[in-house]
């Protein structure tokens, strides 16, 4: 059940909201309501991997027990290992297993594994948790706090990747305490202005540039930088949507999730756009991989083994594939680069900066979205004229729309918690806004999102 | 300040879900709705897909013309006027044999009354060695409109696309605007005015040059022709939606003509094993079989046709006249238009009489 249908807004949200709030003064009832509403609108994907899910999670739990019962490494070792086993086997074993026979000149193997989906997100949220019980930081919950917690259906299937910590306690607040009209009003704001991003721009654009990334020759000119602008708008509409989505949800709710995008394209260095992109697994990689691996304060070698490692993990995270991996490796050395250059006091004026910056994360989503390094040698050859000048597409007006959006306008939080006035008017607005989005959504089968394969 | 901006929002959400919802219950552009009140002189929905049930439950026809493209220049009333009854078309263009048969069962079920069928065969759908595609790629086709459920009628009705049809239907009932598709179902959408004979042999002669064409068949051509798989799936389709229509109906299928130029591919010999396959289908529902796409005057004049499967209007009113004369004599054309396949006596029945050596005069 995708957020954007009408399944999900007019029937699974308002008998939740109703649900969690007739229960609202009962803690007990009203996290039992969520965790029942989590649980079905996860098997509305699938009911198979309801068992992976919850079985996953009671294990966590109970790896933590045992470890604040007698406080031993090996359990937080034991309990890592086996969440990155089972994230290894549904999103890995495949492509590990097609490199390997590949390497040594045997067909394919013919056997399919189905990725659960979300399966990706909570693990880092269940080995988060396992890792800062180890360091001292992570609290003692009961299990169904802690099954809410990666549960809760707002932020399962595609982050943000919510730390214990951050949302555990919040679940003993009364949803009633004061600031609920606030709270509500900006979580419907959020809700669908992330929408309206998904539904009017992102989704739109996806019909475009999908058959341009699909010709499987040399795109001209105009139409791979159409392909690459456009997905480079596309991607961030797309998974920005879904961040605010849920933490518009999160709200409605009585619940304060970590922001997960601030303007990435407006950096003026690659160094900012990984601190405005994907926020939540910026800080999960800096916290839990790059900092243990040594981070920047134990010499410029392990500095840039650090890097890579982490930026190369963070690629395959992304997707069991070399293209994800290369990506990841790119983006390691460029932030290499740049921290080398900006250590040495050299600076780049920012219309300069933004400018290099943007090209080279472009190029970077080529490589990101293509299926393999020769469709993507294929757009970077197109992006260099290689392949004539004028294309066949006409550059849509959505384009703009989705550039004005990306570079020019407010972030979705500035927005809602700066420039949304709490009048009549505002909220008549956003209610047509809402109504236009389910009626265009009523039209065909909603999009997924961009991340639910990751 | 934030309750009122609460209220405001769920107010206007509600009203205007609330307004479209009964708009598109009231005017209930696809004939699903039970509180539908708008009277239809026609159809706001340009997707023959999305017209042809409501036509067929409109409950003011007995008889229809079942098909895709090749069929719907037939005009219903030139059918009521040769044939009598009340005809009305729900031909749809691309339509795959998937389609057609969910088509004709919905003719079973919804006019259990009809008198008569007449049903277009369009040979290069139904008589693939491989099963044709479920669904024609270029158009949605409602599969909720045309099985027995009525609850998964409503699914995806509230859309901005449900809207704008609504408020067309509206207009048309006023008067407003004329209907995009008439309540008969027919409209042609290849105007005769447009047809040029110079355009028509373009198309008529992309595959075959006129000159080689005109002499007919090669010996290589019939070689390849042998080889190769001849089952044809799609006739089980075929023969589960014959039996599905009314038992009472007269069915007529007609094998709709091709310019001579589509008879001289390299399935033909295949495609006549089909007719053949089809006419015993029909024989074993007591209906009637006409083959209009075989070597003829009609299918070697280039002035009949728009392209190799597309001929014109005054065609489509002669062909109508001709199926009356075939049920009447029951027996093949004495001027080699048709042949009977099923329903009467045929001089050719068992002849491969898809094309002659030498052109017809």
């Amino acid at each position: 059940m995708l957020f954007q249908s009408q399944g999900f807004i007019l029937i699974f949200l308002p008998a939740t909201l109703a649900a969690f709030y007739a229960l609202a003064n009962r803690p007990t009832g009203r996290e039992y309501a969520l965790i029942l509403a989590s649980l079905i609108f996860y098997g509305w994907w699938d009911p198979r991997f309801i068992p992976l899910l919850v079985g996953q999670t009671i294990f966590t739990w109970m790896i933590a027990e045992a470890f604040l019962r007698k406080p031993s490494p090996f359990w937080i070792w034991i309990g890592v290992a086996a969440n990155l086993a089972v994230l290894g086997f549904f999103k890995y074993a495949l492509f590990v297993a097609g490199a390997a026979v590949s390497f040594v000149g045997l067909p394919e193997p013919g056997w399919n594994i189905v990725l659960p989906i979300g399966i990706s997100f909570y693990t880092f949220e269940l080995v988060s948790y396992l890792v800062d019980l180890k360091r001292g930081t992570g609290g003692h919950y009961g299990l169904r706090k802690f099954c809410l917690f990666i549960f809760l259906f707002p932020h399962l299937i595609a982050g943000p990747i919510i730390r214990h910590n951050e949302i555990i306690p919040q679940f003993d607040e009364s949803p009633f305490r004061p600031g609920l009209a606030q709270r509500f009003g900006w979580g419907i704001a959020f809700f669908v202005v992330g929408c309206a991003k998904k539904v009017l721009i992102a989704d739109p654009l996806a019909r475009i540039i999908d058959p341009i990334f699909n010709i499987h020759r040399i795109p001209a000119l105009t139409d791979a930088w159409l392909g690459a602008l456009g997905f480079t708008f596309q991607l961030f509409l797309d998974f920005s949507a879904y961040s605010e989505m849920a933490i518009g949800l999160g709200l409605m709710l009585g619940l304060r999730f970590p922001d997960n995008f601030n303007v990435p394209y407006r950096a003026t260095d690659i160094r900012e756009f990984w601190r405005r992109w994907h926020m939540t697994l910026s800080r999960w990689l800096r916290d839990y991989l790059y900092i243990p691996l040594g981070g920047s304060r134990n010499g410029t070698a392990v500095y840039i083994k650090a890097t890579l490692i982490t930026m190369g993990l963070c690629g395959l995270w992304h997707g069991a594939g070399f293209t994800f991996i290369a990506w990841g490796l790119m983006h390691g050395v460029a932030l290499i680069v740049c921290h080398v250059w900006q250590r040495n006091g050299r600076e780049l004026s920012a219309p300069v900066g933004w400018a290099v910056t943007m090209v080279f994360v472009i190029v970077g989503w080529v490589v990101f979205r293509a299926d393999d390094f020769a469709s993507a040698g294929q757009m970077l050859a197109g992006m260099i004229g290689s392949g004539g000048i004028a294309g066949d597409t006409r550059w849509p007006l959505v384009l703009a729309a989705a550039a004005l959006v990306s570079l020019v306008g407010p972030s979705t939080k500035d927005f809602v918690e700066e420039n949304l006035q709490p009048r009549p008017i505002y909220g008549a607005g956003l209610a047509a806004t809402a109504v236009l989005v389910i009626l265009l959504v009523g039209m065909g089968q909603p999009q997924n999102f961009i991340y639910f394969q990751f | 300040m934030w309750s009122r901006f609460l209220w405001a929002f769920g107010l206007t959400a509600l009203t205007g879900l609330a307004g479209c919802l009964l708009l598109i219950l009231l005017v209930d552009p696809l004939g699903v709705s039970p509180i539908g009140v708008i009277s239809k002189p026609g159809y706001a929905v340009s997707d023959r897909r999305f017209v042809a049930p409501q036509i067929i439950a409109s409950g003011d026809f007995d008889s229809f013309l079942v098909g895709t493209s090749t069929i719907h220049h037939v005009d219903p009333a030139t059918a009521n006027s040769a044939l009598g009854g009340r005809f009305a078309t729900v031909a749809i263009h691309g339509g795959t044999p998937y389609e057609l048969t969910k088509m004709m069962q919905l003719i079973g079920r919804n006019a259990p009354h009809a008198k008569r069928i007449i049903i277009g065969v369009d040979a290069r759908r139904w008589c693939k060695t491989e099963p044709y595609a479920q669904y024609n790629p270029k158009v949605l086709f409602p599969d909720w409109l045309y099985d027995e459920s009525r609850v998964n009628d409503f699914q995806g009705l509230l859309n901005l696309k449900m809207v704008g049809y609504s408020v067309r239907q509206f207009k048309i009932a006023a008067g407003w605007r004329a209907p995009l598709i008439p309540a008969t179902g027919y409209s042609n959408s290849l105007v005769d005015s447009r047809w040029s004979l110079s355009t028509a042999r373009k198309n008529l002669y992309k595959k075959h040059k006129k000159d080689a064409a005109a002499h007919g068949l090669d010996d290589a051509d019939e070689a390849a022709d042998t080889e190769g798989k001849h089952d044809h799936p799609d006739l089980v389709s075929l023969d589960r939606a014959l039996t599905a229509l009314p038992a009472q109906a007269d069915v007529i299928l007609v094998v709709m003509p091709s310019h001579f130029t589509a008879l001289l591919n390299k399935d033909r010999s295949d495609i006549e094993r089909c007719k053949r396959e089809i006419a015993a289908l029909v024989d074993k529902r007591h209906g009637t079989m006409i083959d209009f796409r075989i070597d003829s005057a009609w299918t070697r004049n280039d002035e009949n046709f728009f392209d190799e499967n597309h001929f014109r209007v005054g065609l489509a009113e002669a062909l109508i006249k001709r199926v009356k004369q075939a049920m009447d004599q029951k027996q093949d054309a004495e001027d080699g238009v048709y042949r009977l396949l099923a329903g009467g006596k045929s001089l050719s029945r068992n002849a491969d009489a898809g094309l002659s050596t030498s052109p017809r005069r």
